[in-house]
């Protein structure tokens, strides 16, 4: 009853993705490794006295409510989103594609037990399990990364299991067995390569949903601390000040919304190139 | 039909019953005295007692996981800290507000993302459909709450033609629901694309056309039909997105449905509340695909064995 | 295909089913307008209506509930004067320590049961438990107790001659309610189902979403004007603002300063302002190191650009502290003022004994300066704003800072709590003495609290000790000459403003909005926005 919905692209489209795509997410990384060095101002620098100031010169995209610089608070936060999403991405990926791979190629009670509480997990609409992971732990970075890779791993868990069930009937793992490859050797050598493309696309994808979902748990209140320069909290703080500035919100949405093109286009592009099936 | 229908209504009862437990075990993770910390510091030690005992942690666990199992069952919701009791009531109260806004949102994506894959599909390579690959692009990438802040401050602040908020006539729950139902339309644009490419592919258009049906005759008698199974199949399951998604929108437009409840409690460390919703949410979720499901295989007679 | 065809249209139905019943359900507030209804957006969850059990606790919008379903013995006019209400007249003994009120005689509760001597007494009586009026109590100990005279005279006693006797029964906890209505539901039954003697009833509670009240046919005063009045909870600004600028609501409160020009450039629209009674600051913990060095506190205060915040956050809508107290409190004092002077602050930590290190960090006694902030969202004006101001003017004095935002309806569960158990060593915090009295403020906030007394007696939740101080508030408290209570006052006032419990802040003016058709809404300088009186 599974149904994956075919998000591919036209054929020749899909190098075209995969190099725009590509090409956002290497800005986005530049940028949160030296953001805090071409940013002109600090992220939480005060200018009372200038506060609310439209863009012009001085601040390309305008100032906040306490005068600092949203061009500097926007860039700075790249590092931050960049990295919830990357370490929330990677915690689900390693938890995802061992308890998947396990699922997958383990037999017996305790496959079909991880199998089972994978299928349980996934039923819980991803949002919904975040926001109650994120009411029991609290705001924070910790709390966001936790809740966003806990609600990413049955996913994962249940793409690879499907992967290596498919792998596993094939002849080749098949002889590997019959010479007597023992389980962990046929797992590292057959089975996670050949898993290995599905998991990277599937990651792409995912990392742009957890680029929104951090955005929305700021937005709600339940992201970080302040004065983090956090996209989803900076619009939520902005939404106030919509009327009379509205670059504040414009600015942060827009920089969320092309990390998340970024990272869509990536996992399309690479899709596309490795799995010749959806073509 | 109906044996399978039973089969797989008996079926959820196990899932059901694994996803309230994963959920219960995930509340028990709340640090430090749930009673103490939900009385507030105002409460006397008589009081926060009080409390233990009405919402029965005073128990020991698995009386409390089995309290809570039976009491989902039979209605009760639990003990509420905002309501005294059980919410029931209120989930009841804000239930239509949010069956308004998904069925509005999946009316909208029937209505907008069909057609326009379809067109897509027609006018594969041309302007039409490179314009509408690119919105799907788009919409996919722009998070929902600023889809919706955006809409507000043309539609509302503006042009002042639709109100910006709350549950009141048709008119408040256009903007919402499009807020909400972009994602999906996009999605569903870009699936009927490739679904109805795929099948104009197929044998039975060549015979068709070989027979001298005009091309819009097969479209519209033949192919149309096979691409609609999987898309409203699709429209379905996407229920889940719907539901979390519909916390964010209903907060940002002050709709007074189930999500925005959720973000009430967890304001209020309401826990059993959000439990609750939790439960619900997931639950509702189960339903809508066991719906699907059902109807899925009720239109492909060929899966009823599978 | 047949059975897709049936399958689309059974699903159509369904969905089309689900829809038409949601809409059905719709609670229409554009039908209900036509009645002669009033809607007001506010900014703040009704959870509770009781005057007990803490109950107005979520400020303000539960106490504005409540002087519109409840009655009291007096009440106050928009400048905080007493005006009769179901008491028609009073007389103070002669020796200060009782007053006898004569009670209307067509005064009814909701519930028809009427408003007698017997009720009053039961009320007062109930008050004057310290389990059933836990936030109150310091405007409620004063008072002894209450005998019925006869069926329509009261007499309440004090303890002392006690001169805010009046301002306690006009304040929010001295609501009248229905003695019968608790026999019959119970004890705690005011919070969800109030039964009071005010000119309109509940109609519907919905805790945490909407309060509507119907007019109360019976009421004493005559009928009252508006047919029904809707209390919504509204959280954003910008959403009641728009919602005002369309007419889906009639009155909002709560607008921040920013968005006052753009409501004022719509005719339909009228903005209401009042200078407020409650002066901001951030409370520091003073029996905690470092918080228990004046010289500490003091130097926090000169780190701070006040003035600029109330011009540049608050656009002009606020003013500089110069005293404990708000300007137009009762017996409110200039008592001085601390220059915004990062040196002078850097100076005063340096006596305190802090040092800089090489990374710029103070330190002291090798262990660095560090404080947990705690700062509430959307509570206070400004309120997240400001705390991320100090927070930033803090650390650059080489204060390290640990900012904590709280939800706005969480926030008062961190902030009176056990000592061992407070979780912040600053914290954002501003008390609106809601008597407007200028001796209850300073007594709540700065008379020593009990020795042994885990949580504070009332709001002295810096833990601010000084038996000079005490002193000063007692004595004010049993003063009746106005000009003794003044000195007294201003005394106490220098002395706390120079002992420094908080990092002063500003005292905001209270923004509401109405639209202009909107008639005799009424803003009170303690932050309420009362629609008693409104009509179309």
């Amino acid at each position: 009853m599974s149904i994956a919905i075919d998000l591919t692209p036209a054929r020749a489209a899909g190098s075209f993705y995969l190099r725009i795509g590509g090409a956002i997410v290497g800005f986005y990384t530049v940028l949160a490794v030296i953001g805090s060095i071409i940013a002109p101002y600090g992220a939480n620098d005060q200018d009372l006295l200038s506060a609310l100031d439209p863009p012009s010169l001085a601040h390309l995209f305008g100032t906040d409510a306490l005068g600092r610089d949203m061009l500097s608070r926007v860039i700075i936060g790249t590092r931050f989103t960049l990295t919830a999403t990357l370490v929330s991405v990677a915690a689900a990926l390693i938890a995802g594609v061992a308890l998947g791979i396990a699922a997958g190629y383990l037999e017996g009670r305790i496959a079909a037990a991880i199998a089972g509480f994978i299928d349980l997990l996934l039923t819980i609409p991803s949002l919904v399990l975040v926001i109650a992971i994120a009411s029991v732990i609290g705001a924070g970075l910790f709390g966001l990364i936790l809740a966003i890779s806990i609600t990413f791993v049955p996913p994962m868990a249940r793409l690879v299991r499907g992967r290596v069930l498919e792998l596993k009937s094939e002849d080749y793992v098949e002889a590997a067995r019959a010479i007597g490859t023992s389980d962990l050797g046929i797992m590292r050598r057959h089975i996670l390569p050949n898993a290995f493309t599905v998991i990277v696309v599937e990651a792409s994808l995912a990392a742009g949903q957890a680029v929104l979902i951090a955005a929305a748990l700021g937005f709600l209140g339940l992201g970080v601390q302040p004065p983090a320069p956090e996209w989803g909290t900076m619009l939520g703080a902005g939404r106030e000040y919509m009327q009379r500035a509205p670059y504040l919100v414009l600015c942060p949405g827009i920089a969320i919304s092309l990390l998340i093109l970024g990272f869509n286009l990536l996992g399309d592009g690479l899709r596309d190139r490795f799995d010749p099936r959806t073509g | 039909m109906l044996r399978f229908i039973a089969v797989r209504v008996f079926r959820i009862v196990p899932i059901v019953a694994g996803v309230v437990t994963i959920i219960f075990l995930i509340f028990q993770l709340v640090p430090g005295d749930p009673a103490v910390l939900m009385a507030g510091p105002m409460a006397t030690e008589e009081q926060i007692a009080t409390l233990r005992h009405a919402i029965g942690l005073d128990q020991p666990i698995y009386l409390q996981y089995w309290d809570h199992l039976a009491g989902l069952f039979t209605g009760n919701f639990g003990y509420s800290l905002t309501y005294k009791g059980s919410p029931l009531g209120e989930i009841l109260l804000r239930l239509p507000a949010t069956l308004a806004l998904a069925a509005t949102a999946i009316a909208l994506t029937i209505c907008l993302g069909i057609p326009a894959g379809v067109l897509a599909a027609l006018n594969r390579d041309h302007a039409a459909d490179y314009a509408i690959s690119f919105s799907v692009v788009a919409l996919l990438a722009m998070p929902n709450f600023w889809l919706g802040l955006v809409m507000i401050s043309v539609f509302s602040v503006d042009l002042g033609w639709l109100p910006s908020f709350g549950f009141a006539g048709w008119r408040s729950v256009i903007m919402p629901a499009l807020a909400l139902a972009a994602r999906l339309i996009a999605l569903i644009a870009r699936l009927t694309r490739g679904v109805m490419i795929e099948e104009l592919r197929k044998d039975y258009v060549r015979t068709a056309r070989a027979k001298g049906l005009p091309f819009h005759t097969v479209v519209v008698r033949h192919v149309l039909r096979n691409v609609l199974i999987p898309t409203l199949t699709v429209i379905g399951l996407q229920t889940g997105y719907l539901l979390g998604g519909s916390i964010v929108i209903e907060r940002l437009f002050a709709w007074p449905g189930i999500g925005d409840l959720l973000i009430n409690a967890v304001g209020l460390r309401d826990y059993n509340l959000i439990q609750a919703i939790t439960v619900l949410f997931t639950v509702g979720f189960l339903l809508v695909n066991l719906v699907v499901d059902i109807l899925y295989v009720a239109a492909n007679p060929r899966l009823r064995h599978a | 295909m047949r059975d897709l065809d049936g399958m689309l249209s059974r699903r159509a139905i369904l969905i089309g089913g689900v829809a038409a019943m949601a809409v059905s359900d719709l609670r229409l507030a554009e039908a209900a307008r036509a009645d002669n209804s009033l809607i007001y957006a506010h900014s703040v969850p009704v959870t509770h209506l009781g005057p007990d059990y803490g109950a107005f606790l979520r400020y303000p919008a539960g106490y504005e509930v409540g002087y519109v379903l409840f009655d009291r013995l007096v009440g106050f006019d928009e400048s905080l004067k007493i005006q009769p209400q179901l008491a028609e007249r009073w007389e103070v003994a002669s020796d200060g320590k009782s007053t006898t009120f004569s009670l209307r005689r067509n005064a009814l509760f909701h519930d028809g049961s009427p408003v007698n001597a017997a009720a009053v007494k039961f009320n007062i009586d109930r008050m004057l438990d310290p389990k059933r009026n836990t936030t109150n109590q310091p405007i409620w100990s004063p008072i002894a107790g209450a005998d019925a005279l006869d069926d329509w005279t009261v007499r309440i006693r004090t303890k002392e001659p006690y001169a805010l006797l009046l301002n306690t029964l006009a304040h929010g906890s001295g609501a009248i309610v229905s003695p019968a209505a608790i026999e019959k539901n119970g004890d705690d039954s005011m919070a969800l189902h109030p039964v009071g003697a005010g000119p309109y009833m509940l109609e519907s509670f919905n805790p945490g979403q909407e309060v509507v009240l119907k007019a109360f046919a019976s009421y004493w005063g005559g009928k009252p004007k508006l047919d029904k009045i809707v209390f919504r909870y509204v959280p954003e600004p910008s959403t009641r603002i728009a919602a005002l600028k369309t007419g889906s609501v009639d009155l909002i409160d709560a607008v921040p300063p920013h968005l006052v020009q753009s409501i004022k450039q719509e005719a339909a629209l009228e903005v209401l302002t009042k200078p407020g009674l409650r002066p901001m600051g951030l409370a520091m913990l003073t029996t905690r190191p470092p918080f228990d060095d004046v010289r500490v506190r003091r130097a926090l205060n000169h780190a701070i650009p006040v003035a600029t915040i109330a011009e540049k956050v608050f656009f002009g809508y606020a003013h500089a502290s110069d005293s404990p107290l708000a300007f137009n409190t009762s017996g409110h004092k200039s008592a001085g003022s601390y220059a915004y002077d990062a040196k002078r602050a850097s100076s005063l930590l340096a006596e305190a004994g802090f040092t800089r290190g090489s990374d710029g960090t103070l330190a002291r006694n090798g262990q660095p300066f560090a404080v947990r902030l705690l700062a509430s969202e959307g509570l206070f004006p400004g309120d997240l704003q400001t705390a991320e101001i100090a927070a930033r003017a803090f650390e650059a004095l080489g204060i390290k800072v640990a900012l904590n935002k709280i939800e706005a309806a969480a926030y008062w569960d961190y902030l009176r709590v056990a000592e061992a158990s407070v979780a912040w060593d600053i914290a954002i915090f501003g008390f609106n003495p809601s008597n407007g009295a200028g001796s209850y403020h300073l007594d709540a906030l700065f008379h020593s609290n009990p020795p042994g007394s885990e949580k504070p007696a009332a709001w002295n939740i810096v833990r601010y000790s000084n038996p000079e101080v005490d002193r000063l508030i007692d004595e004010a408290k049993t003063t009746v000459d106005s000009a003794k209570y003044d000195g007294l006052l201003g005394k106490a006032q220098e002395i706390i403003w120079n002992d420094a419990p908080y990092v002063w802040l500003q005292v905001n003016d209270i923004i509401s909005a109405a639209r202009k058709e909107v008639r005799d809404v009424r803003v009170w300088p303690i932050v309420f926005t009362i629609v008693r009186d409104a009509h179309f």
